[in-house]
């Protein structure tokens, strides 16, 4: 961040500095690679907006979904990627979330924006009621509270009688994919945007000391807590809003499919493949597990779900820090080929 | 007298069955450099911790121009208690930072996954200045970088500097913070000769922009020539205080060191305390 451009400078003090030339090459390529991917995200972005005109109903519904796991991929990023906290009770405020619009749609009659906004942000509080507690933890033990929370939050859900106990809930019928794929695009739009100002503000330089040695960021002066609780709290807004849309667009709910537990190790699956802490890592990660998916279930319909496991382990052998990570070294080619011997694949 | 700044009063801190600090006190004035010794295991490095948070004193108070940092809030009080209180004044310890007191750690804890420069920035954006934008914190880190003699690795990854470099990179941080006062852990241990000389140099120069430091060192060459007074501690409580040759002449303080056989027949013999006491322990973690 805020690069003063000393060139040569900086070439001639290159020689005798001690950690060598390729420290300094290695984040030149990353700054490289990042802005590549930015460029690429932005001139995806018009080609996005134009495929409702030309896509079929089969790539609507898959980019809409696409849309909204990278959204939760993104959303985790914040809580897992940049403050190192493994959140693993994401569809806690997912489900929630999905709940809350379906609610004011249907006792209250409200219209499906305002109702999903609603519903982020009463994810946003409950994030950070649950969050206080569940943030003084660490590691593992973090990890395992935050699925106490997904199962916790599911169950009340069955048994509350004003959440229709456990009976699933049916929201207004809307035919109109291109509105969903639009509110989708709109809301990744705004997730990525936001993690990217996150990264380059204080908040983000406070997170990221969090997740690199929160004892050194307390003395440091930085409210760890509040800071955790923040990013925390962030992450259940945009997973609540996801939840909304999610709500609408499949017009019944129930708490099996929306606090389904799977939904948090895919999502992080995607975070991780395509590279934590960085802003546009979890989309491109969602993305190349959606395509493997696919693929896998074209082509191999009995056995997808087999390779597809078999295809992830691969993966994160040899991509552990993932693809925006390895493409940011300037011999990336060496590492996986590292990895490739390391594990005799 | 000048005034105190820092002054720890009776402190006590228990780990389990462990008592690392015992009635341990002492006090820092305003512009002065103190040298704390002590064998290993004294207690020096949990001294600092109880200072800066990371392990809130068990009983006894810290005073920062006069005031308990603490509140009071650690006494008395007993059994799960204790256990409420302690956490909530460590979720408070930020607070610390932010007052202007400011720390390096023995082993060095770089924010690895980050560059040198934004290491500093850290401490720009956070501690006493709390400034709000990062281009204004980035100047301020490479206005620091530069006194420390780090700008030529500015933006090299934190995890590959020279040890030398480790333990600049832990005195910018912590000065990045604009700190009131310092507290050094060992920040010469490991170095060379010629980067002992330099890293003497630097704390000297903390000192005249108006920072009031409190230095450990085992190097005794080192804090001989940087202290206006020294401490000393064993097995958590402070045995003696002077200036640095009296300190080292003490009967006490050679014995904490050698143990009371051997003390005696170092000084029978007249040889010259400094080596001893200034031979170099293993680092230990
Ligand atoms: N977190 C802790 N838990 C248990 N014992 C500790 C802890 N921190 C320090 N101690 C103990 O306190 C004593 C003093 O340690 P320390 O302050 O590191 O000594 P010094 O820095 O003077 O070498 C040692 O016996 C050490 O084992
Ligand atoms: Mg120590």
């Amino acid at each position: 961040m805020a690069d003063t451009a000393e060139p040569l400078v900086r070439r001639s003090s290159e020689q005798e500095s001690p950690a060598g030339p390729g420290a300094k090459k290695r984040r030149t390529t990353a700054t490289i690679v990042d802005r590549v991917l930015l460029i690429c995200a932005l001139v995806s972005l018009p080609i996005m907006v134009l495929v409702p005109l030309h896509a079929t109903g089969y790539w609507m519904n898959l980019l809409t979904e696409l849309f909204i796991l990278s959204i939760l991929a993104t959303a985790w990023n914040i809580i897992g990627g940049y403050t190192g906290y493994a959140a693993f009770g994401n569809v806690a405020f997912f489900g929630g979330g999905a709940y809350v619009t379906a609610e004011l749609m249907t006792r209250g009659a409200w219209s499906f924006i305002p109702a999903m906004l609603a519903g982020g942000l009463a994810m946003l509080l409950y994030g950070a009621i649950v969050g206080l507690p569940v943030l003084r933890l660490r590691g593992h033990y973090f990890a395992i509270a935050t699925l106490g929370v997904a199962i916790m939050t599911r169950e009340l859900t069955n048994n509350l009688a004003i959440f229709g106990a456990s009976q699933p809930i049916n929201l207004p019928l809307k035919n109109d994919p291109n509105l969903f794929y639009y509110v989708a695009l709109g809301l990744l739009v705004v997730s990525i945007i936001v993690t990217y100002l996150i990264a380059r503000s204080k908040l983000g330089f406070g997170l990221v000391a969090i997740r690199e040695n929160e004892d050194a960021a307390l003395v440091m002066g930085i409210n760890t807590t509040m800071y955790k609780v923040v990013a925390f709290a962030l992450n259940a807004l945009l997973c609540g809003l996801a939840g909304g849309l999610y709500a609408y667009w499949h017009s019944t709910i129930d708490p099996p499919t929306v606090f389904d537990l799977t939904t948090n190790v895919r999502l992080i699956i995607m975070a991780v493949l395509g590279g934590i802490g960085t802003p546009l890592g979890p989309v491109i990660g969602a993305a190349l597990l959606t395509f493997i998916q696919e693929t896998l279930w074209k082509n191999f319909t009995n056995l997808h779900a087999v390779l597809f496991g078999a295809a992830i382990v691969v993966v994160v052998l040899l991509m552990p820090r993932g693809i925006v990570y390895l493409v940011r070294q300037k011999f990336a080619w060496r590492i996986f080929v590292r990895n490739l011997r390391q594990y005799r694949v | 007298m000048t005034e105190v700044v820092l002054a720890a009063e009776h402190v006590s801190k228990v780990f389990g069955g462990v008592t690392a600090l015992r009635d341990a006190s002492f006090e820092l004035r305003r512009g002065e450099i103190l040298g704390l010794i002590g064998p290993n295991g004294a207690g020096k490095t949990t001294l600092i911790n109880t200072i800066t948070g990371v392990d809130p004193p068990t009983t006894g108070r810290i005073l920062f121009h006069g005031k308990d940092l603490y509140g009071g809030g650690s006494g008395e009080s007993r059994g799960l208690m204790r256990g409420v209180s302690s956490v909530l004044t460590k979720t408070r310890a930020y607070r610390i930072g932010q007052m202007g007191i400011a720390r390096t750690w023995q082993v060095v804890k770089p924010f690895q996954n980050m560059s040198v420069r934004e290491n500093v920035t850290v401490g720009a954006l956070f501690g006493t200045g709390n400034r709000g934008s990062v281009s204004a914190a980035a100047a301020k880190a490479d206005e620091v970088l530069e006194f420390v003699g780090l700008s030529r690795v500015g933006d090299h990854a934190a995890d590959a500097l020279t040890i030398a470099d480790r333990k600049r990179l832990e005195l910018a941080k912590a000065l990045a913070m604009e700190p009131e006062v310092l507290l050094l852990d060992e920040v010469m241990a490991g170095l060379n000769l010629v980067e002992i000389e330099g890293a003497m140099d630097l704390v000297r120069r903390v000192r005249e922009s108006g920072v009031s430091v409190m230095i450990i060192e085992h190097v005794m060459k080192a804090i001989m020539g940087v202290s206006d007074r020294v401490f000393v501690m064993d097995a958590g409580a402070n045995i003696a205080e002077g200036k640095p040759a009296e300190v080292i002449n003490n009967p006490l303080v050679i014995e904490a060191y050698l143990g009371k056989r051997y003390a005696q027949k170092v000084l029978d013999e007249g040889i010259d305390p400094a080596a001893i006491v200034g031979i170099e322990p293993e680092i230990h973690a």
